[in-house]
């Protein structure tokens, strides 16, 4: 029995759309805190054990964080599914909500007593309501008639398709976390590499290989860069299956794995002689890098990135320490201490930095993304008004009786509406 | 640009001085300060449209490459809500607040580097105008829910001080619908803007969140309101609670369109 009592409580607490409000504020607070507290690899000093133990290196990745928005998502769903009964109720409404014992007691009521004539006021009343869009339900019981009109009954279905919408988004957002894989591939032109990328999934896709066939450039008619292409070639098992473009704003889709042009640079083209070999090695080097030289591993090169003067900075290391620093161009040699050997620059060669992202949330997030919007506009353009009204004949005199409902933050609205409503409706049928 | 440059010291002055002479009205009740200050705003706007269109027809494109741009047309949308407001129906008091805070985001932005600089090739695609277009249109009804609010405040306030200023006031019940309704603009503007930003971040970064602190705090943006809408659907939270949440949630798009830009860095950082 405690037990019952326990998950009823719990039920009604995860239900409670107070407990939702709360969340949100206690989440606004936890982001604005996240924002502030320094990422991973950052020095906390004392508090480094607080900040372990909470997970707080990795905030959004923390088991508290990810709580706040489980219990967010738990409270939108338990809300929403709560609300099913209210709104089937609301929208199909059963002949005992259409005649509405408490009539009186709403919070909105204007009672008419007129004398009863030749004119079929209930006929009237379905057209005045008919005419401003209203649908219309009628029952009869005796002498009294029951008419019910209703307006926008779509607008509560719309706000329940924006909570579950919301769910949808947090839900493909936790499934990317899991599923998402993602690796970079850096390629100078005209060679290729070959990506193994998890998808989680043995779809024989996950291994494929990326030619760069080239990389350019694109400048706007002002001269200013527009974009980076990185021309490339898929090819699945010896066979060449796609070719196509990666640009900036552009990535290329290749079975699910999309290609974002992630950066690009100047590979350098070297050539390495050492004082004992004749035939000198050709290597290719990348920018801001620390390469041992093979074959004279005493000796470390650096590299920064090439500059548009076409010189490039270079740092030589024997062993852990820097002996020289300085630029070299195209023909130039670096000679290596003691003429142990000599490093000689051959040209540069473009390269491309290519990201290869697999996410299987994407249509999920972004259907989420399209439905979120809609019914986001759809929920407050689609406001649900409803009328009750009562009709009774009795020696000769008419007694009507329109009542409607407010809500909580729209009470002074629809009291405005009601009384222009029963304005309107007495001009209408010449009260 | 020389035309530009005009033009926006004519907004600076026209703002400036139309928020004056609406707290003159405001404060000693002088109708016609109130028509003078609602001209100034009106040239304000024009002249505000004018460096805008100077830009435009400068870069060749939308103007909303960076935070001066950007503010340029955050003081243009806000000073055109509030003037389209104020052609259905006038709000005394509304004007200090509209005039006041379009002034202030064009005398920030003035301290800021105004260079036409070009587009990096990221920075060129539609998502970005509809990400900017959206965020303009949330923040300006932010803006006027907050000016109401603080009308709010003051009207249902009892400092002696303020006496003289409650009598020129709307009713409050006229007042707190005001702001509902510019939240009610606003939120759903301000969940396109986060989600024409994840869509462009996922096409040119291949990844549609990534917890930069601009995302983050355009997130608590959303939370707050969306926590205003449900304390007054569930909690009926009218009146002044309401209110102070009103102003708490514009303290807090100021803080994401100002603070984060200068104090954290991420991939919003273009200055």
């Amino acid at each position: 029995m405690a037990e019952l009592n326990f998950i009823k409580r719990t039920w009604r607490l995860l239900t409670s759309m107070r407990f939702g409000l709360i969340l949100l504020c206690i989440l606004s607070a936890a982001l604005a805190v996240a924002t502030l507290v320094p990422g991973a690899g950052q020095g906390y000093g004392k508090m480094a054990w607080l900040v372990q133990v909470l997970g707080l290196d990795n905030i959004y990745r923390s088991f508290l964080f990810r709580l706040l928005f489980a219990l967010l998502c738990v409270n939108l769903l338990a809300c929403s599914i709560n609300r099913l009964r209210m709104l089937k109720l609301t929208t199909f409404p059963s002949p005992q909500q259409i005649k509405k014992s408490n009539l009186e007691q709403l919070p909105l009521v204007h009672r008419f007593t007129l004398r009863a004539g030749d004119k079929p006021v209930e006929d009237l009343l379905a057209d005045f309501f008919r005419r401003r869009r209203f649908s219309i339900r009628k029952f009869h019981e005796g002498a009294t008639t029951w008419l019910y009109a209703s307006r926008g009954s779509a607008g509560p279905w719309f706000s329940f398709g924006l909570h579950i919408s919301l769910v949808l988004v947090v839900a493909g957002f936790a499934w990317g976390g899991v599923a998402r894989s993602e690796t970079r591939v850096v390629l100078p032109v005209g060679e290729q590499a070959e990506v193994v990328t998890g998808s989680h999934q043995s779809t024989g896709v996950d291994r494929f290989t990326i030619r760069l066939d080239d990389f350019t450039t694109l400048y706007d008619a002002s001269g200013a860069i527009d974009n980076w292409v990185s021309r490339v070639t898929i090819i699945n098992n010896g066979r060449e299956v796609q070719r196509g473009e990666v640009m900036v704003n552009r990535p290329l889709n290749y079975r699910g794995y999309h290609l974002y042009q992630y950066s690009y640079g100047q590979a350098l083209k070297v050539e390495l002689a050492d004082g004992a070999r004749e035939a000198p090695r050709p290597a290719v080097l990348f920018p801001n890098r620390f390469y041992r030289l093979p074959g004279l591993e005493q000796y470390g090169v650096w590299f920064g990135s090439w500059s548009e003067n076409g010189r490039v900075d270079y740092a030589l290391y024997q062993g852990h320490q820097q002996v020289s620093a300085g630029t070299l161009t195209t023909g130039e040699s670096l000679t290596l201490p003691g003429n142990s050997g000599t490093l000689h620059l051959v040209g540069t060669s473009p390269f491309s930095v290519l990201l290869v992202k697999y996410d299987p949330s994407i249509p999920l997030v972004f259907a989420s993304f399209v439905l979120v919007s809609l019914f986001f506009f759809l929920t407050l353009l689609v406001r649900h008004r409803r009328y009750w009204l009562r009709l009774e004949e009795a020696d000769g005199l008419l007694t009507l009786v329109m009542g409607g409902v407010t809500s909580l933050h729209t009470r002074a609205l629809d009291r405005e509406e009601f009384e222009k409503m029963i304005r309107e409706m007495e001009a209408y049928l010449g009260w | 640009m020389e035309f530009e440059m005009l033009a926006f010291k004519v907004t600076f002055g026209a703002y400036l001085g139309a928020a004056v002479l609406y707290l003159a009205d405001f404060w000693t009740d002088r109708p016609a300060a109130a028509r003078w200050a609602t001209a100034l705003a009106w040239l304000g706007l024009l002249s505000n449209t004018a460096a805008l269109g100077a830009r435009i027809a400068v870069t060749g494109r939308l103007p909303l490459a960076n935070l001066y741009e950007y503010g340029l047309c955050f003081a243009w949308g806000i000073m055109l809500g509030y003037l389209l407001l104020q052609l259905k129906i006038r709000v005394r008091g509304l004007g200090v607040f509209a005039a006041l805070i379009g002034f202030l985001v064009i005398a920030l932005i003035s301290l800021l580097p105004r260079e036409t600089g070009d587009l990096m090739p990221a920075l060129r695609s539609k998502w970005l105008t509809y990400h900017v277009l959206t965020a303009i249109v949330a923040y300006s009804a932010f803006a006027l829910s907050f000016a109401g609010a603080v009308l709010y405040l003051i009207a249902s306030g009892d400092s002696p001080l303020l006496a003289g200023l409650r009598r020129h006031l709307p009713d409050r019940e006229f007042l707190d619908r005001l702001i509902y309704r510019a939240v009610v603009v606003g939120l759903p503007f301000q969940t396109l803007l986060i989600i024409t930003g994840a869509i462009w971040a996922q096409y040119a970064w291949g990844a549609y969140w990534s917890w930069d602190p601009k995302e983050t705090w355009s997130l608590i943006t959303w939370l707050v309101y969306a926590a205003y809408l449900h304390a007054r659907f569930v909690l009926g939270w009218q009146g002044r609670p309401a209110a102070y949440l009103a102003v708490a949630g514009f303290i807090v798009v100021m803080f994401t369109f100002v603070g984060v830009t200068f104090l954290m860095a991420g991939q919003h950082s273009y200055v």
